[in-house]
């Protein structure tokens, strides 16, 4: 009887670890952006950006300068994309429980 | 680097921007006083803020962890601009030739930074209440 294999169906893949990773560089890049928007008034602070690749605040090398609007614009857009990423885990989650309860009928 | 960073990061601007309206709200209040608890008139008081360092540093130590960012008022300085100088002979406050010294406090200008700093009050709240809408979200996971 050997031979035939059983198919494995992974539903533990990756999406879970991405999005966890996605919300964790979201969150961080909230504290740097709150911190630009806390040192507006700061004489000589040099902008901070976020590194996603690095996951870490770097100096801004283009010598942007500071500006309020466009640093409250991307807190907003990165409040927007971790709410995407909660609504993928959640629709991720629901898939899971419908799989794991709804096989009997 | 948790929510709770970007919390105390906003906090601590909503704080430093609280301080210097009452710096502010103390200098206009003080606009026409010609003595002070230091002898003379009243010098114009100016907040001096600094960056508290970001740290990614969690892992290292909990102290080290602790130096979440944001701003602070590290020092209220005088204002060493010269005193207006009114002629006013009657005023008990007047020098030989009959002048008053006044505070260096500016009306307009310090009503121009009031403006500014309500602002910029207003701008860390709003960062606050972005924050706030992220960490309600997290609970929004089934």
């Amino acid at each position: 009887m050997a031979g035939k294999e059983v198919p494995q169906v992974n539903i533990f893949d990756d999406t879970f670890e991405n999005l966890q990773r996605a919300m964790d560089i979201a969150t961080k890049k909230q504290a740097v952006l709150a911190h630009n928007i806390a040192n507006i008034d700061t004489p000589g602070f040099e902008p901070l950006d976020f590194d996603e690749v690095l996951g870490k605040a770097v100096k801004r090398i283009d010598g942007r300068p500071l500006v309020l609007e466009q640093e409250l614009a991307a807190l907003t857009e990165n409040s927007i994309r971790y709410s995407a990423y909660v609504k993928l885990l959640s629709s991720k989650i629901n898939v899971m429980r419908a799989v794991a309860t709804q096989g009997r009928r | 680097m948790s929510i709770n960073d970007s919390f105390d990061i906003s906090v601590s601007a909503i704080d430093a921007n609280r301080i210097k309206m009452e710096i502010i709200a103390s200098n206009l209040a003080n606009i026409d006083s010609t003595r002070s608890v230091d002898g003379g008139p009243y010098r114009r008081k100016i907040p001096i803020l600094a960056e508290k360092p970001l740290s990614f540093a969690e892992e290292l130590s909990k102290a080290e962890a602790r130096r979440g960012g944001g701003v602070e008022v590290v020092a209220i300085v005088e204002d060493q601009a010269p005193f207006q100088k009114v002629y006013n002979p009657g005023h008990p406050d007047a020098d030989e030739q009959g002048f008053v010294a006044l505070p260096n406090v500016s009306m307009s200008k310090e009503m121009v930074d009031l403006v500014y700093t309500s602002k910029l009050y207003e701008a860390n709240i709003t960062a606050f209440n972005v924050t706030k809408k992220m960490a309600q979200d997290t609970l929004q996971i089934p």
